[in-house]
C-alpha cells in the first residue's frame, strides 16, 4: 500500500517542478532531433552516386538503394506474374537501371515488381552490390511521390520534380 | 512486356481497410457504452 | 457521492451522432464519387480512412500531452480522466492508421511492412503509449497514479512530431504530406469530411472514457472515505 502523504511527488510544488523537468526533457530531445546531424547515421536508402562513392564498403553488404527507374532502362524476364509475393525463390522477374540524374546503377531483381512499377517512379531495392557493378536484389519496393491526381489530370513531370520524390538532398550536408 | 505502372482491382484491401476500421470504431464505441453503464451503476456498498 | 455522475453534454452526443453521420457520407463518397488516382487506380480509396485516422491520432495525442502537463500543474482529477482517454483514443486510431497503411502498402509499395522512419516512428507511439496504459494499471494510487503516467506521457510525446516531421527531414518510403495543392479536388474533399467526422467521433470517446475515469474514482471515494481526508477532492 503506498501512502499519499509521505511521497514528496504528492505535493503541489514538485508535481509543478516534474512538469517542467518532463516538458525540458521532451523539448531537448525534440531540438536534438530536429538540429542534430543524426540523419546522417539514419539513411534509409544511398542514391545511385552515394553507392557508388561507398563501392568497396557497400560489396557484400545488404543495402538500400532507392532512386527513379531509369527510362528505357526495364528488361522484364518472366511476364507470367505482375503482382505476385514479392522474393519468389530465385527466378530473375527483371533487369532495370536506377537512376539519381548523375549516376545509373543496374539493377537485377528477383522480385515480380508492385503494379505501380514503371519508368520514372521512385524505387527502394534492398539487396547487394556485385563485384561486377550489378545490384541485386529480392525486395523492391516503390516509392510514389505525394501527389493524388484524377486521370485526366496526368501531365509529364520534369525530372527534377521527379528526383524530389527521392528526398535526396535531405541527407546531404 | 513494359509494366503499365497502374494497379487494377485491389478492392479486397479496400474492403478490409473499411471493414477494419468500421468495426474498431464501432467496438470501441460499445465498449465505451458498456464501461460508462458499469462505471455509475456501481451501487453503495 | 453518486448524485455526481459525469457522462457527455447533449452537446457532445450530438457531435458524435454527426461524427457518425459525416463518416458514413464521407466514406460513401470515397468509395463511390472520388475518382480512382491515375496509377493507385481504386486502391488509392483507402486514403479516406488512413490519413483522417492519422491526422487525429496525432492530434489526440497531442491532447494527451496537453492534459498531462495541466494534469501536473493543478493536480486536477478532470484533467487526469482527459489524459487517460487521449492516450486510450490515440492508440485506437494508432492502430487503425498502421493497419489501414499496411493494407495500403501492400498493393502500391509492394510490402506490408519496412523499417522506414514514418513506419517505425508510428509503431513506437503505439508501443510507448501502450506502455503508458500498462503502467496505470499498476498503481493503485490515484494520486501516484496521475503523476508518474503524466510525467511519462509529456515525455513519450516527444515521438508524435516526429512522426509528423520524419518524412520531411529523413529519407523514407513513406512519402511526404500531400497538399490541396497535389491532390485532385474530387479527393480532397472526401478525406476532409471523414477528417471532421473522426474528429467529431473521437471527442465523443474523449468525452465517454474521461467520464468512466471520473465515475470509477468517486465510487473509489465511496469506498475507501479517508483518501478525500488526505488531500482535496478534485
Amino acid at each position: 500500500m503506498s501512502d499519499p502523504t509521505t511521497v514528496p511527488t504528492s505535493s503541489h510544488r514538485s508535481r509543478k517542478a516534474l512538469a517542467v523537468v518532463a516538458l525540458l526533457i521532451a523539448g531537448g530531445a525534440f531540438g536534438f532531433l530536429a538540429l542534430g546531424d543524426i540523419g546522417e547515421n539514419l539513411v534509409y536508402y544511398y542514391s545511385p552516386s552515394e553507392l557508388m562513392e561507398k563501392r568497396e564498403q557497400a560489396q557484400g553488404a545488404s543495402v538500400r538503394l532507392g532512386g527513379l527507374v531509369a527510362t528505357s532502362s526495364v528488361e522484364q524476364q518472366n511476364s507470367a506474374a505482375t503482382d505476385g509475393q514479392a522474393s519468389q525463390g530465385d527466378q530473375l522477374f527483371l533487369r532495370f537501371a536506377v537512376t539519381d540524374g548523375t549516376t545509373t546503377v543496374p539493377v537485377e531483381a528477383r522480385a515480380v515488381p508492385p503494379a505501380m512499377f514503371r519508368e520514372g517512379i521512385g524505387v527502394v531495392v534492398e539487396g547487394e552490390l556485385r563485384a561486377d557493378g550489378v545490384f541485386e536484389t529480392s525486395r523492391l519496393m516503390v516509392k510514389h511521390d505525394n501527389e493524388y491526381r484524377a486521370p485526366d489530370e496526368g501531365e509529364e513531370k520534369s525530372m527534377q520534380r521527379l528526383l524530389e520524390t527521392m528526398q535526396f538532398n535531405t541527407s546531404d550536408t | 512486356m513494359r509494366p503499365t505502372g497502374v494497379i487494377v482491382g485491389g478492392w479486397e484491401y479496400i474492403i478490409a481497410a473499411y471493414i477494419i476500421t468500421s468495426v474498431v470504431l464501432i467496438g470501441y464505441a460499445t465498449s465505451l457504452i458498456l464501461r460508462w453503464r458499469s462505471s455509475r451503476g456501481n451501487p453503495p456498498r | 457521492m453518486n448524485n455526481s455522475i459525469s457522462g457527455p453534454s447533449k452537446f457532445t452526443h450530438g457531435l458524435g451522432v454527426l461524427g457518425l453521420l459525416l463518416l458514413l457520407t464521407g466514406s460513401v463518397m470515397g468509395l463511390t464519387w472520388a475518382p480512382p488516382e491515375q496509377h493507385m487506380g481504386e486502391v488509392s480509396r483507402i486514403v479516406f480512412v488512413h490519413v483522417p485516422s492519422a491526422w487525429n491520432c496525432l492530434l489526440i495525442f497531442t491532447f494527451a500531452c496537453g492534459f498531462a502537463v495541466w494534469s501536473l500543474w493543478s493536480g486536477s482529477r478532470k484533467a487526469d480522466s482527459y489524459m487517460v482517454a487521449s492516450i486510450e483514443v490515440g492508440i485506437v486510431l494508432n492502430g487503425l492508421l498502421l493497419v489501414t497503411g499496411m493494407l495500403f502498402a501492400r498493393p502500391t509499395w509492394g510490402i506490408w511492412w519496412d523499417w522506414d522512419v514514418r513506419m517505425t516512428t508510428s509503431l513506437i507511439s503505439l508501443i510507448f503509449f501502450g506502455g503508458v496504459l500498462a503502467m496505470r494499471a499498476l498503481i493503485d494510487d490515484p494520486k501516484q497514479r496521475a503523476t508518474w503516467s503524466a510525467v511519462a506521457a509529456v515525455i513519450g510525446y516527444v515521438d508524435v512530431p516526429l512522426i509528423y516531421f520524419c518524412v520531411r527531414w529523413w529519407r523514407s518510403l513513406h512519402q511526404v504530406q500531400s497538399t490541396p495543392d497535389t491532390m485532385s479536388p474530387g479527393i480532397v474533399l472526401p478525406m476532409r469530411i471523414n477528417a471532421f467526422a473522426i474528429l467529431f467521433l473521437a471527442i465523443w470517446f474523449l468525452s465517454m472514457r474521461a467520464s468512466i475515469e471520473r465515475n470509477r474514482l468517486a465510487a473509489q471515494d465511496v469506498d475507501q472515505p479517508d483518501r478525500l481526508l488526505e488531500g482535496g477532492t478534485l
